[in-house]
């Protein structure tokens, strides 16, 4: 096998770890976000607006203050800079995002007016009730393809497109025009949905005694305090954002949550403050995953061979931009999926609604398409009359081959080897003799992108030293948000130092004290950080080298297990030792280190083509078993089975948790999960009321890893957070279509059984 | 009104209003942050205490109707080792992930395997089904729990 790279023979890298995060956390001994408390600690609650669309005419507070308990209101005009503005696609067009406080015009219901600050939080909710708003409501739009027509209520002064890609390969016009093609025609529809973290979004934020602005919180990117120096016009040097262990992010911690209202807070009353979002706020008001209309156009000739492929992609972003166009440049690139097609034409739009707005969820645009091109392949395969399986296989891309946007694909594609691997495992469909049931089998191959766009010029830092007694310690700007970040990176630099995993400790989220890493998003963190770390341990272990050579001759050193020199002259030095020598040497066993990732041009998005927009991508393939009731339409999972190329599994143990957490919330995204809005309104905003899966619903799981050593992380890893949930929604839609048979297929999400009683009576009501 | 429990083997007796919920007297008085809010509504598990041994969700449980009971979380001390044998197969497992569900679930679990419970992966997972685990997906939260069920009545 060729790992090429570090050691021929891994100790750490590769085992089943376990993480000691985990035994903290098992133990019931991890503080999270909510769970600090500081001495003379405030409380704060927002008002939020009532309604979708409106203008505020007045705002009272004068009741909410005499409620007893109460501190400070705190409003737009408090804010030294009331609005958040930002480049979300990162080529240089800056776009108003949010405000702080909305003083003006309403535009999602949920949208925070103001925040109470008070001595208790029960006094907090009080006044905060206490506030009187007076609205102008006004007609509101809520459908992305009204609200793309010419005379649509306007969300934004500018025009509700807020970003349209364009993907174009060949020459679809030309290539369509053979009139043997076959061609279909279809439109999937994805559904809001929530990351449902069972962490509220919560923090502390506090003065400090330099006058530092603290914030202690539940997020995916300290880097935010940026966006805080910003908003209180001070200097980025004096905002400081600290980041315990997360509980559960999702992307839904990517934007930013309490964090500027901790941070006003604080500032203003001089006091520590605490912010706990309950979860109707958290349901209602906080970002979800984009609904997608995809409308997908595919040619082929009548022997099996695709010829061209149009995607016509819509994603509501909600009422503010926020990270919606780079959701829809991920769904763009990877929108004919991992199939190669030699004619392509994908628009990918974002719109603006009176919605609540959408960004950031775990697959990031392209795993909604993945419900679009599997189906699509699927349906295809079933017109020609042929078999779906081969037909994926005669078009896989392979390594080295051009994708839709031009760029090579430059690393392994592992798609037959897992496709190979789910089939075996999933073996034939069961025959049964139930009327009532009817048992399915479907498939999907999917590939999904981990680390940013290559014109992000994405970097991560880190700083690893050798400590007095020997130990190790690595400084790293991640924040840990379940996955294992900071254990991955332990076991990379103990592997590479030759010393046994405890004797490496990881300092981690805070922006202050630990370089920055950047945020835990987009797959990215140990493809970014994990590069790192080997840098800064290959860099510190020459270092060692250097000092053992120096002090005690080139005697051909090796380590031991318990991370000992010794030569073959029988010397034994320990890693104190080297210290003390290094010291005496004047030279540092410390390492501050960047990593810079792959980087290059801007997308051209007039010709539709790039030299290269991510860094790699991760493929892979989930097959699923399932039993549909034909009188209730209810679905039930019998089997499922999934298999992905990761390079190199750091942590298989991880690895597996990530595919099957993956699996199940992807689970939860196909059947059952919705957060419904009437006219802007949330009607789901208990947690009662969003049916993300529990166990007895769920089947066991079967994770195939697979390793090409070709990923573009340490040690030929690539990134898995992600790609997990991709293939989920449509193995699962290809599974109930085979099951109710042809001309039968739900084509929006979720697949609840009253959509699948309702195709069923279609096809023949005298059944049900 | 004064409320008296035992706490983790612990006299506790509080002061509180009517409504005030036995999470937030954990939490607030007695310092419990073990003890998880996730969503104040009794759905998600993350608040899950043992009230004479029965798992009960914290955030719907008055704290006046807990009085002159024996309540435990998952720092309790642990003669008998059943929540060391959890936590040691749930880590052996990972079976927990950010970490947020998982004193509350092991508050069940506990339940589970001191009643001397042998159950098939699928009873597993319909006892833990008033817990919700975003992170794990559930497979090897089973895992660690039906390894902890055969483990324990050579323990105990």
């Amino acid at each position: 096998m060729a790992n090429d790279v570090l050691t021929p023979q891994l100790s750490v890298i590769g085992k089943g770890v376990i993480r000691e995060d985990v035994r903290k956390k098992v133990a019931g001994e991890v503080l999270y976000s909510a769970d600090w408390v500081m001495p003379g600690m405030l409380y704060g609650k927002l008002v939020r607006a009532l309604y979708s669309h409106a203008k505020i005419k007045k705002l009272s507070s004068q009741d909410a203050r005499h409620v007893p308990g109460v501190v400070r209101i705190i409003e737009a005009k408090d804010v030294p800079v009331n609005q958040f503005y930002d480049d979300p696609s990162g080529l240089g067009e800056k776009v108003a995002q949010h405000k702080v406080f909305q003083d003006d015009e309403v535009r999602y219901a949920g949208e925070p007016i103001c925040l109470v600050i008070a001595k208790t939080p029960e006094a907090a909710e009080k006044g905060a009730r206490a506030i009187g708003v007076e609205y102008e409501p006004l007609p509101s739009i809520h459908n992305p393809l009204d609200a793309l027509k010419d005379d649509a209520i306007l969300v934004h002064p500018g025009g509700n497109t807020v970003v349209q890609w364009n993907v174009h390969k060949g020459n679809t016009q030309v290539a369509i025009q053979d009139p043997n093609l076959v061609h279909i025609s279809r439109t999937y529809r994805t559904q809001f949905v929530d990351h449902l973290y069972l962490e509220p979004e919560s923090g502390v934020g506090w003065v400090d005694n330099d006058g530092i602005v603290t914030l202690r919180c539940a997020t995916q990117v300290v880097e935010h305090y940026r966006n805080i120096a910003r908003m209180l016009n001070i200097s980025e040097n004096r905002v400081r954002i600290i980041c315990p262990y997360v509980g559960g992010g999702f992307g839904g911690k990517e934007d930013m949550t309490v964090e500027p209202y901790l941070a006003i807070a604080a500032w203003i009353t001089k006091k520590p403050v605490k912010m706990v979002w309950s979860r109707q706020e958290s349901l209602q008001a906080r970002p979800k995953r984009h609904p997608f209309v995809m409308t997908y156009d595919l040619w082929a000739k009548p022997c099996g061979d695709v010829v061209a492929m149009k995607v016509d992609v819509t994603g509501d972003a909600g009422a503010y931009a926020l990270l919606s166009p780079r959701v829809l440049f991920a769904a763009a690139v990877v929108a004919t999926g991992p199939y190669h097609i030699d004619h392509v034409d994908v628009t990918s739009r974002a719109v603006y609604t009176h919605n609540v707005p959408t960004s950031a969820f775990r697959g990031f645009g392209a795993m909604q398409m993945a419900f679009g091109y599997e189906q699509i392949m699927e349906e295809m395969a079933q017109k020609l009359g042929i078999d779906s399986v081969g037909f994926r296989r005669r078009h896989f891309i392979k390594k080295g081959d051009t994708l839709a946007t031009g760029e090579i694909q430059d690393t392994a594609v592992w798609l037959n080897e897992t496709l190979d691997k789910v089939l075996n495992e999933l073996g034939e469909a069961p025959v049964t003799d139930d009327g009532s049931k009817r048992i399915g089998i479907g498939i999907a191959c999917t590939m999904q992108p981990y680390g940013r766009t290559v014109w992000f010029q994405d970097h991560a830092s880190c700083w690893l030293n050798l400590e007095s007694d020997g130990s190790v310690i690595l400084r790293t700007g991640v924040p840990d948000i379940g996955g294992g970040q900071a254990a991955s990176l332990c076991q990379i630099a103990a592997e590479i130092l030759h010393v046994p995993l405890e004797a490496v400790r990881a300092y981690y989220g805070d922006s202050a004290l630990t370089p920055l890493a950047g945020g835990t998003f987009a797959t990215r963190q140990l493809y970014m950080s994990g590069n790192a770390v080997v840098k800064a341990a290959q860099e510190l272990q020459e270092k060692i080298d250097h000092v053992l050579k120096t002090a005690w001759g080139d005697e051909g050193w090796q380590w031991d297990e318990e991370g000992m020199a010794y030569s073959p002259s029988g010397l034994r030095i320990s890693r104190s030792a080297v210290y003390e020598a290094a010291n005496a040497l004047h030279y540092p066993l410390s390492v501050h280190t960047t990593f810079h990732a792959q980087s290059g041009e801007g997308y051209d998005n007039k010709e539709g083509r790039a030299v290269k927009t991510f860094p790699d991508f991760t493929f892979g393939c989930h097959g699923a078993l399932v039993e549909v009731d034909v009188q209730t339409g209810t679905v039930k999972v019998l089997r499922y089975v999934a298999s992905h190329d990761v390079g190199v599994a750091i942590n298989p143990l991880s690895v597996e948790g990530q595919i099957h957490g993956g699996v199940v919330q992807g689970l939860g995204y196909a059947l059952s999960e919705e957060v419904l809005y009437q006219d802007g309104q949330c009607v789901t905003a208990l947690f009662s009321q969003y049916m993300a899966p529990t166990a007895e619903q769920m089947p066991d799981i079967t994770a195939i890893i697979l390793e090409s050593h070709e990923g573009k992380g340490p040690f030929h890893a690539r990134g898995i957070g992600e790609p997990a949930i991709a293939p989920v929604a449509p193995a699962i839609a290809n599974a109930v279509a085979n099951a109710l048979g042809p001309s039968c297929r739900v084509r929006s999400l979720p697949i609840t059984a009253e959509k699948i009683w309702g195709e069923l009576s279609g096809l023949d009501g005298s059944k049900i | 009104m004064q409320v008296e429990f035992q706490f983790n083997d612990e006299r506790a007796i509080c002061d509180i209003a009517g409504h005030e919920t036995l999470l937030a007297v954990l939490r607030d008085k007695l310092g419990a942050m073990e003890v998880k809010y996730g969503c104040g509504e009794g759905a998600c598990g993350s608040c899950v205490v043992l009230v004479d041994g029965n798992p009960l969700a914290s955030c719907i449980t008055l704290c006046a109707s807990v009085d002159g009971t024996d309540i435990m979380s998952v720092k309790a001390p642990d003669p008998p080792g059943a929540w060391a044998l959890l936590k040691d197969r749930f880590a052996a497992h990972e079976g927990a992930q950010c970490g947020f569900c998982t004193p509350g679930l092991l508050a069940s679990c506990f339940a589970l395997v001191q009643r001397g419970e042998k159950l098939t992966r699928q009873e597993i997972r319909e006892a833990l089904s008033g817990h919700l685990c975003r992170c794990t997906g559930y497979h090897h939260i089973v895992d660690a729990v039906e390894e902890a069920m055969a483990i324990w009545p050579t323990m105990s």
